[in-house]
């Protein structure tokens, strides 16, 4: 059927066995500026119609062999809808009901009034209109949504490559994700630094679904990268507000809490700014040995000028236990009653059973709570394992290093060894405030090398540096690290002396020295500092000095082929072997 | 949700009642710009004490209030939340952004 206008003019059909009255209502149909066709009986109507498709069809009831009624049938039993009205001289309710079984869109009756008659043709043609109109909107919707089906598809598919949920591989880190619609806007990463410490970010973008989702993504890059760089959570987290606040207005924004754990040291830092609580639990998930508030506003809302980067430090030394994150989804699940479930009913299930079954149960629990159904807000749930088996791995880690040093022979540089490269850097207090020194120094090693320096060159440095900036430059005491809290009071006036820092200097060369079949990297570090007490540093037995900045000297001498403090200790050598 | 604004003396109060969700954005923008606009008023408070919940699409709402207002040169300050809602507050830390009374 074509779209007509009210005042466009129709194809009309009139079917009547007399003559006259084939004549009066075609004269009235031509008035109003319609054309007509005429049929005589059932037969040529018929033949009529599947010629010229009429838009309209006058059919009288009265007529002999076929009645309208029939006719109507038969029209109705082909596949394309024509208009019918009836025509008749009266009709009593019987007669009504059954044309309109036979799909009559109106009745005219004799004698025609010509007002009548023209405003049920206008009325019919504005029905039309709308009908047709409809059937237009409900073709472009279905194309659109299919459209839009594809793109959703296509971006999710995109997203799933950001996100890589897939390649979260970490032995330590269990998660779990249950977004609220197709996307999830809440973001779990799980990567770990060239010196083996383990970041694991957790991100709730506001609101849920395409749009928070597309809010992450500018998040995982910075993440993945800089703590492949082994950077610290100040920078990295820095480096994250810093991408929401530039890309994303608001009320776009992020809450965050972003850990660094190190398995070995037993120590964790956390910045949490808008997510729940993070939950140290002891081993069986009874006690709770530490809670990291948010201390913190979400990512995106502060410029980064005044941007806060602080953290809070733990250290869980002589205690192991499992450290639990996550998203507000989550504490938030309605209990059917009005009430939030909360850590208390997380944890319901945890308590009281085995360590390794923690998870688990937590998971469990939200199933249940969630009973098939979608969760209102994206659930994201994160489980750190720091329990005591890394401990064992450290120790393996330095027996590999014995066997090292026992079947390589170490030459003398000057003579027989083929110089590679030399790299000298000194950097003063405007550069020590403000520069991440270590990754830095890798990077560059990485780029005049090739390829990736290493885990234990990344430990070597760190540790090198890190002694020559706290204890030689910041005259910082390591005994401090010692106590319970000192952690946090010793990371708080190193940040307070190296904001203060106004003179001090560290140099460093570097020299690469290749032989037959091994290289060598030659490291020297000065501090303007006044050296140490050597003395006190004697064993280099990892497993008995238990102490934080005794275990630092000892680290170095198990990676190190050689380790030479000179003069007061401000200056340093140390060969690595690559 | 529902939206009440009384102005007097240059303070003007917004009390919401009811849930403060995504689905409010437009309600509570309108609410609020024509106080923006008016010369009189200096300050405004939200009056949260109807409010039994709000998602973190009605923090990126308060949120985006205050940069406007600060834009505008007038103060918002936030009042009466209940527990539940005292605590979604704390822990985006919005005391940093807002005087919470």
């Amino acid at each position: 059927m074509k779209a007509n206008s009210s005042a466009d003019s129709l194809n009309v059909l009139v079917v009547d066995d007399i003559e006259m009255n084939q004549f009066l209502i075609a004269a009235m149909l031509k008035k109003m500026g319609h054309k007509v066709l005429l049929a005589n009986n059932g037969a040529e109507a018929l033949a009529v119609i599947a010629v010229t498709s009429p838009d309209l069809i006058l059919l009288d009831v009265m007529m002999p062999n076929m009645d309208g009624f029939e006719v109507a049938r038969i029209i109705r039993r082909s596949n394309v809808w024509v208009p019918i009205f009836f025509v008749s001289a009266s009709m009593n309710n019987e007669d009504v009901v059954r044309g309109l079984h036979t799909g009559a869109d109106d009745f005219l009756f004799k004698p025609l009034n010509y007002e009548i008659l023209q405003s049920k043709i206008m009325a019919f043609q504005t029905r039309l209109a709308m009908s047709t109109k409809l059937a237009k909107q409900n073709k472009d919707l279905r194309n659109y949504r299919e459209r839009v089906k594809d793109e959703t598809d296509t971006a999710r598919d995109f997203i799933k490559q950001f996100i890589a949920l897939d390649k979260i591989n970490d032995a330590a880190v269990r998660f779990l994700l249950k977004p609220a619609e197709n996307f999830s806007g809440d973001l779990i990463a799980v990567a770990r630094t060239p010196d083996d410490r383990l970041h694991v970010l957790l991100a709730d973008s506001a609101g849920h679904g395409l749009t928070a989702a597309l809010a992450v993504i500018p998040i995982t890059q910075p993440f993945y990268q800089m703590t492949a760089k082994g950077f610290d959570i100040p920078a990295i987290i820095r480096e994250l507000n810093r991408r929401v606040h530039d890309y994303l207005p608001l009320p776009r924004f992020v809450a965050a809490a972003m850990v660094s754990v190190n398995l070995k040291m037993k120590s964790m830092q956390m910045w949490n700014g808008g997510c729940p609580p993070v939950l140290f639990l002891s081993p069986n998930g009874e006690q709770l040995e530490h809670r990291f508030i948010s201390h913190h506003l979400p990512l995106g809302v502060l410029a980064p000028e005044e941007f806060d980067a602080s953290l809070e430090y733990f250290n869980y030394e002589g205690k192991q236990g499992h450290l639990m994150m996550c998203s507000d989804g989550a504490t938030e699940i309605n209990m059917g009653d009005g009430e939030a479930l909360g850590h208390s009913g997380l944890l319901l299930g945890a308590r009281q059973s085995s360590a390794g079954q923690v998870f688990s149960k937590i998971e469990e629990v939200i199933e249940d709570q969630l009973g098939g159904a979608s969760p209102v807000d994206d659930i994201a749930l994160i489980m750190v394992d720091c329990m005591d088996v890394a401990e064992i791995k450290a120790a393996e880690m330095s027996d590999d290093n014995d066997a090292a040093v026992e079947t390589f022979e170490f030459f003398d540089s000057d003579n027989s060894g083929q110089f590679s490269w030399g790299l000298s850097v000194t950097l003063t207090a405007a550069q020590l405030k403000h520069l991440d020194v270590v990754p830095f120094i890798l990077n560059v090693i990485g780029q005049i090398d090739g390829g990736n320096a290493g885990g234990k060159l990344f430990l070597v440095i760190s540790e090198l540096f890190n002694n020559a900036l706290d204890h030689g430059v910041l005259k910082l005491d390591s005994s401090l690290k010692n106590q319970a809290e000192g952690m946090e009071l010793y990371f708080a006036a190193r940040a307070e002396r190296l904001a203060a820092l106004e003179t001090g200097e560290i140099v460093m060369h570097l020299e690469k020295i290749t032989f037959e079949k091994s290289s060598c990297l030659k490291i020297f570090m000065r501090d303007s500092g006044e050296g140490f007490d050597q003395s006190k540093m004697q064993t280099n037995d990892l497993t008995q000095n238990q102490q934080r900045h005794g275990r630092g000297i000892a680290l170095l001498e198990n990676m190190c082929t050689d380790l030479e403090y000179i003069g007061n200790g401000s200056e340093v050598i140390a060969h690595v072997q690559l | 949700m529902d939206i009440n604004i009384s102005n007097a003396g240059g303070k003007a109060v917004i009390a919401l009642s009811g849930r403060f969700d995504f689905t409010k954005q437009r309600d509570f923008k309108t609410s609020y710009d024509p106080l923006l606009l008016s010369a009189t008023v200096t300050g405004l408070e939200v009056d949260l004490a109807g409010i039994e919940y709000l998602d973190s699409s009605a923090l990126g709402m308060l949120m985006l209030l205050r940069e406007r207002a600060v834009a505008a040169g007038k103060t918002v300050v936030l009042k009466n939340p209940n527990p539940t809602v005292a605590q979604i507050l704390d822990i985006a830390n919005f005391k940093k952004l807002f005087a919470i009374i």
